[in-house]
């Protein structure tokens, strides 16, 4: 996947068509993801730009098992970019759904968050995980990038942050912090339009789902809906077909 | 970095609502320390290699290789690190230069993302306390460190309204000569194997009896073994630190880890099937285990084992799964009460009864043996020539022939010259038709083979084969009525044994404490075992394998430092308090059956019995106990029964724990040194058996401690482990450490002496050939750049030159800018089979446990997998007072056992966790979703947690069905319901620290875990492998 990523970063940026692909078939559930990305972007006790799901179907010696991480889809038509005025979100060419956090503040921060249907956004409060205790942490407080510039926290409050396909380790050549850290190896990140690389390659192979697809929001992360073939576990189109 | 005179800060949360402490005890009251160098503004641009320190994480036992990006002095994000097979499969080559491995990540777990909140948990504690009240109290002082020292080393009234002599370290440091120990240890050989008596030790040693613990029992040992230091979790470096200190510096015999509250009976299970015959004997046997070749297995069934939550570790073993489950090459089955991540992958799952392993794998065992699906030729093999002429690896004692006893009891195996066919006591038996074959297991030479199910009569004497005695036990019921016994459909069982023997040597039962954690845990992972053993998949690619071990940190042939060179060591004797790895019938305590408490002749580190051995002060009394990074309170099954003991000043005077928490156990000790945790210090993780490379990953400090900077032996470093030791050592000017201290090796003054000599030896290889290159001049700085935030007590680089000499200096740089070292990724297989291999004898049949005798009901011990019911000490059926509901229990991947709690990135996902119960359950006891419930037992009817400090904690849960479970079992997942760990208040210096509620949410129902009805004071335990009991507790469920 760094060679893919080499590869399209070599691509003028407006040239790139950055999508996730997510094998849920390999997903075991862990949240290594959704930590990894918590301590890459810094993201407070207010909300989660990632979470995973862990569903439990079926009865008796049948149970079945599924995982399914969802983070902002990055929607080629996104409800919360028409939610707020103009600009103030901003669908990039690569794809990646950006935010402006100079302008996307109080009743418009809010106003995103409720109309993206995959509760994908959250609103910055600036409490700390370690309040309450004896001291706040210097890593809570700590700069990160985000959207090309540092920020700290305190600086963000009642602004809306989301997932935003870890922008600053794609432009220094690393994948995103949940695709890297993946233990089952479920995650892709890549350019679809090179039609060798692998995302193009896992798009073209396997039936795939996009979650809510029926709202017509085009979202830019795909789920595997195969099974395994030894395992006559529900595929995800058992439910979403 | 703080000194000890620093002045308190106070810092007030941003919540505001409360003032909090002005102390600088805990890590939240010490000002953020500015980091050498400005301040700088956070790299917009590529991480530099000099961001990065790789080392090794231990937010688990599976220690998954990482590095951390380092900002401003502060650790801010943790990654995988590719150059480690646990963090990236295939992990790339060790030669990458670390500017390109900069950018690539491999993977790991939530808990090692989340490990830098150990590190920075606001309760950690970071100056050393001592208790201000009683045990328990919760009321602590601090302490200056070498003030500390010195009370814990001369003793003496330092608890003024105790009014009571504490005995301090010096005092217990009684016999010193080593001489005089190899000649009390010899002659106590004597009176063991009844060649000298009591009296005639007495008069020959009347000059030296004064430091026996009791002359009248000269096999007690000396007093030095009333020092007992028990550990949690620790690994090379500092167990060798820690074994120097113990046993060959101050001469105590009593260094006791962990190990039963963890797998217990897998370890010595796999210690007796690897002994070895020896001049008439058995040794060598290993405590180690067999794991999976995962990558290249088609047919996994993982039995008790939840791999991809726990385990060795789910960071790679997800990825070599769900690559074979893709590639569509791996067929797996579960067998496990509980529904657990890896089921939801499987083509099976098997909801088995807790305790009932070996049913389901004697009738697994009976369907393999009835339609001929074993390895024939395999199990025909006798000897090492005989299994070498068929390519393999290993060979059993299938065909050995075995003495049967008048009473049709297996007993020890014939030798040949018991029928006339010459040889010595190492000589045994087989069998081809009516011709007996006589041969040595070793021998390379001369193949042996011999039938496999043999039942006659040689001379006089009745035989029966390994094998045979399996079969029988396998035989003793029908498939139907073991089915019955572990609550499985026969077709079920069947279609897993059809599946298991399909796949050639491809195929794998992979065991884990699901199998072992009970009281006949020993006989279910032979069981179990038994298994493998019959398709012959030992050392082949995707069959069962022993791991790759690690390269040699402390010296060996070749390596340039040998680390157990010791000016003057002493051979510590006697029995341990434990009772571990000696029989009841040869010490001079021997008083018939029952004993007082069990001895454990197959097994160590019975973590279960050191402290209640210390409350029964049997064997003896003990004087002090030192407890390193573990919480046995909290961790074992009745964990509670401890807190009485631990406050009993006459059972325990002197109680020190090592630990960065008030915890569930340091909280009753008299004095708490801090330490560094896993981001600050030393440590050499090594392996486990579920790695088929060799690996030396390397753990080494990576971030400033905020512990003090003490002085010891002249040299500036942080309090810690290392500090204390040293510390202790240089005020009793005792040998091993300090100037001098590692004899021809050099001078112990400081941890990096050690440490990174260890290094060195890895940097070494495995041979001449194997050296590794120079670091390169721009490595050396990215080196010294990363780690130019780090203070002079814990990086100095002319100082960490000295410890090596110049010769080395480039080549620890190469290891420690990748953080360790570990073979190829293809190199781990060599043909069809792994390169590191077993390599001999795998005992199906067990001659020493036949021979030994089960201290508490003086029968011999069966030698071989059977089914044995649940039982008592005493081996009765366990009493449940009506309870029914079975409980067991289970680790989530988002938390360790015990100390993950402080993660507050991981409890955000998952705050508290459930009673799991299957519906049916539920609605048969009026139990609702989301409905919170009493856990009660035979002995903890009243469902609580005495804290013996006026605390009682209600053991109470939030109800959760779930359809995963077998009816009639209820689950909790391990890590919450803490009640220390900063989930108490405590007072330090008079200030109230008040408790963060988050980290007392859930319930961990360790206490309502049955105490066994003899001893009173402890769990349930497999008296024969040591195993700390956790699933065979019956438990009822009252809505609260």
């Amino acid at each position: 996947m760094l060679a893919d990523l080499d590869a399209a970063l070599a691509k003028p940026a407006e040239k790139r068509r950055w999508v996730m692909v997510v094998d849920t078939r390999k997903c075991i559930g862990c949240n290594a993801c959704t930590v990894a990305c918590r301590a890459e972007n810094q993201v407070g006790p207010a909300g989660s730009y990632r979470r995973v799901l862990r569903i439990e179907s079926g009865a008796g010696p049948w149970v079945a098992g599924t995982f399914k991480p969802a983070n902002c889809m990055h929607c080629d038509n996104p409800p919360c970019a028409r939610a707020v005025p103009a600009g103030m979100i901003r669908k990039r060419p690569d794809g990646i759904v950006e935010l402006d956090y100079t302008r996307l503040k109080g009743q418009y921060a809010h106003a995103a968050a409720a109309a993206c249907p995959y509760g994908a956004i959250h609103v910055e409060d600036g409490r700390n995980f370690t309040d309450g205790t004896p001291a706040v942490q210097e890593y809570e407080k700590r700069e990160f990038v985000e959207y090309g510039k540092s920020w700290r926290r305190t600086e963000l409050v009642g602004v809306a942050r989301k997932c935003h396909f870890c922008l600053h380790l794609l432009e220094a050549g690393s994948l995103p912090a949940c695709v890297s850290t993946c233990v089952g190896g479920a995650m892709h990140f890549g350019d679809a339009s090179l039609p060798n690389s692998l995302v193009s390659e896992l798009l073209n192979k396997n039936r795939t789902l996009r979650h809510k697809e029926d709202l017509g929001t085009a979202p830019r992360v795909y789920y595997v809906a195969e099974p395994f073939p030894t395992t006559p576990q529900a595929a995800c189109n058992t439910c979403h077909y | 970095m703080r000194n000890e005179n620093t002045s308190a800060m106070s810092t007030v949360s941003g919540t505001g609502r409360r003032q909090f402490l002005k102390t600088t005890a805990l890590l939240g009251g010490v000002m953020a320390a500015t980091p050498a160098g400005s301040e700088e503004s956070v790299n917009l641009q590529s991480p530099r290699a000099s961001d990065y320190i790789y080392t090794t994480c231990l937010q688990c036992n599976t220690g998954c290789e990482f590095k951390v990006r380092i900002q401003n002095g502060i650790a801010v994000k943790i990654d995988g690190n590719p150059y480690g097979p646990r963090a990236m499969v295939p992990h790339i080559p060790w030669n990458t230069p670390v500017q390109v491995a900069a950018r690539v990540h491999g993977s790991i777990c939530p808990k090692g993302q989340a490990g830098m909140q150990t590190t920075y948990d606001p309760y950690r504690v970071v100056q050393v306390l001592k208790r201000a009240g009683p045990r328990g109290s919760n009321r602590w002082v601090t302490i200056p460190f070498h003030q500390a020292v010195r009370e814990i080393v001369e003793g003496g009234n330092v608890f003024p309204w105790e009014n009571r002599r504490v005995p301090g370290l010096r005092e217990i440091w009684s016999l010193r000569d080593p001489k005089v120990f190899a000649e009390m240890a010899a002659d106590v050989a004597l009176i063991q194997s009844k060649k000298m008596t009591v009296a005639e030790f007495k008069a020959k040693h009347a000059a030296n009896l004064r430091h026996l613990i009791d002359p009248d029992h000269p096999d007690l040992g000396p007093i030095n073994n009333q020092f007992v230091f028990a550990w949690g979790r620790l690994k090379a470096g500092r167990s060798d630190l820690i074994t120097r200190f113990v046993r060959s510096s101050f001469g105590s015999v009593n260094a006791h880890g962990h190990t039963t509250v963890c797998q217990g009976s897998i370890y010595f299970a796999g210690k007796a099937m690897s002994d070895a015959p020896s001049g008439g004997g058995w040794t060598g046997g290993a405590k180690a285990y067999w794991m999976a070749d995962t990558s290249n297995a088609e047919f996994i069934i993982y039995w008790g084992a939840n791999i991809l939550e726990a385990n060795y570790g789910p960071t790679f073993k997800a990825r070599q799964i769900m690559q074979s489950l893709a590639a569509g090459r791996l067929k797996l089955a579960v067998v496990d009460p509980r529904f657990s991540s890896i089921a939801a992958k499987a083509w099976k799952w098997l909801p088995i009864k807790p305790g009932t392993d070996a049913a389901l794998a004697m009738a697994m065992i009976r369907w393999i043996l009835e339609h001929s699906r074993y390895d024939y030729r395999y199990l025909s093999n006798a000897n090492r020539a005989a299994a070498a002429a068929d390519g393999e690896p290993t060979w059993t004692n299938a065909t050995w022939l075995v003495k049967i006893e008048p009473d049709g009891r297996p007993g020890a195996f014939l030798r040949a010259s018991e029928i006339g066919l010459g040889g010595d006591a190492d000589t045994f038996v087989c069998i081809q038709g009516d011709r007996p074959i006589a041969f040595k297991s070793d021998d390379a030479q001369n193949p042996a083979e011999g039938d496999l199910f043999v039942d006659t009569v040689i001379r006089g004497i009745r035989v029966k084969s390994g094998l045979q005695i399996l079969w029988e036990e396998a035989r003793s019921k029908t498939l139907a009525q073991w089915a019955e016994i572990c609550g499985l459909p026969v077709s079920e069982i069947e279609a897993l044994a059809d599946g298991f023997t399909s796949h050639g040597k491809r195929a794998v039962v992979e065991i884990h404490r699901g199998v072992s954690q009970h009281t006949n845990g020993f006989y279910n992972v032979l069981a179990a075992y038994a298994l493998n053993v019959l398709i012959g998949n030992l050392d082949w690619k995707g069959g069962l394998i022993y791991g790759g071990g690690s390269y040699g940190e402390t010296g060996g042939s070749g390596r340039p430092f040998q680390l157990g060179a010791h000016p003057s060591p002493v051979s510590p004797f006697g029995i341990t308090i434990i009772r571990s790895e000696t029989k009841y019938e040869s010490s001079t305590l021997f008083e018939g059956y029952p004993a007082k408490r069990p001895w454990y002749p197959l097994a160590s580190d019975i973590y279960q019995e050191i402290i209640p051995s210390a409350g029964d002060q049997y064997p003896y009394p003990i004087k002090a106990l030192f407890l390193y990074m573990g919480s046995p309170v909290y961790a074992l099954p009745a964990g509670h029964a401890l807190i009485p003991i631990l406050q009993d000043t006459s059972k325990i005077p002197l109680f020190v724990a090592i630990d960065i928490t008030i915890g569930e156990t340091s909280m009753y000790a008299d004095y708490i040194f801090p330490d560094l945790t896993y981001l600050e210090r030393w440590e050499f993780h090594r392996t486990h058996p579920s790695i088929a490379h060799r690996v030396s990953p390397v753990r080494q400090p990576a971030v400033a401690s905020p512990n003090p900077t003490v002085r010891v032996y002249g040299e500036e470093m942080p309090v810690s482990l290392e500090a204390l030791l040293l510390a202790i050592a240089e005020q009793l000017g005792m040998p091993g450490f300090g100037p001098g201290g590692l004899g021809a090796a050099g001078d112990l003054t400081r941890p990096e002496d050690f440490y990174l000599k260890m290094v060195a030896n890895i940097a070494y290889g495995d041979s001449a050939a194997d050296v590794c290159p120079d670091a390169d001049d721009e490595e050396v700085r990215i080196f010294l750049e990363a780690r130019s935030h780090l203070p002079k007590s814990m990086f100095d680089p002319d100082r960490w030159k000295q410890a090596v000499g110049d010769a080395w200096w480039r080549k620890v740089i190469y290891v420690l800018n990748r953080g360790g070292r570990w073979w190829p990724y293809e190199y781990a297989w060599q043909g069809d089979q792994v390169r590191s291999k077993y390599g001999k004898l795998i005992n199906l049949y067990l001659e020493n446990a036949a021979t030994t005798r089960n201290s508490m009901t003086g029968e011999w011990l069966k030698g071989y997998p059977a089914y044995v019911p649940v039982a008592d000490s005493l081996g009765r059926p366990i009493e449940h007072a009506g309870a029914t509901l079975h409980l067991i229990t289970s680790r989530t991947i988002l938390h360790t056992k015990s100390r993950t709690i402080s993660n507050y990135w991981l409890t955000a996902i998952q705050p508290e966790n459930v009673i799991e119960i299957h519906p049916s359950d539920a609605a048969r006891l009026g139990l609702r979703d989301n409905q919170r419930a009493w856990i009660l037992s035979a002995t903890n009817p009243e469902a609580s947690w005495d804290l013996g400090n006026g605390i009682r904690l209600p053991i109470v849960g939030r109800v959760m069905t779930r359809e995963g479970i077998r009816p009639g079992v209820v689950n909790f997942v391990l890590g919450y319901g803490h009640f220390a760990y900063g989930a108490l208040d405590v007072v330090i210096d008079g200030q109230l620290i008040p408790r963060d509620p988050r980290r007392a949410a859930g319930v961990h129902a360790n206490a309502v875990m049955r105490l066994d009805d003899y001893l009173r004071n402890t769990g349930l335990s497999d008296v024969v492998g040591g195993s700390a009991v956790f699933y065979d507790t019956k438990v009822v469920l009252v809505p609260a």
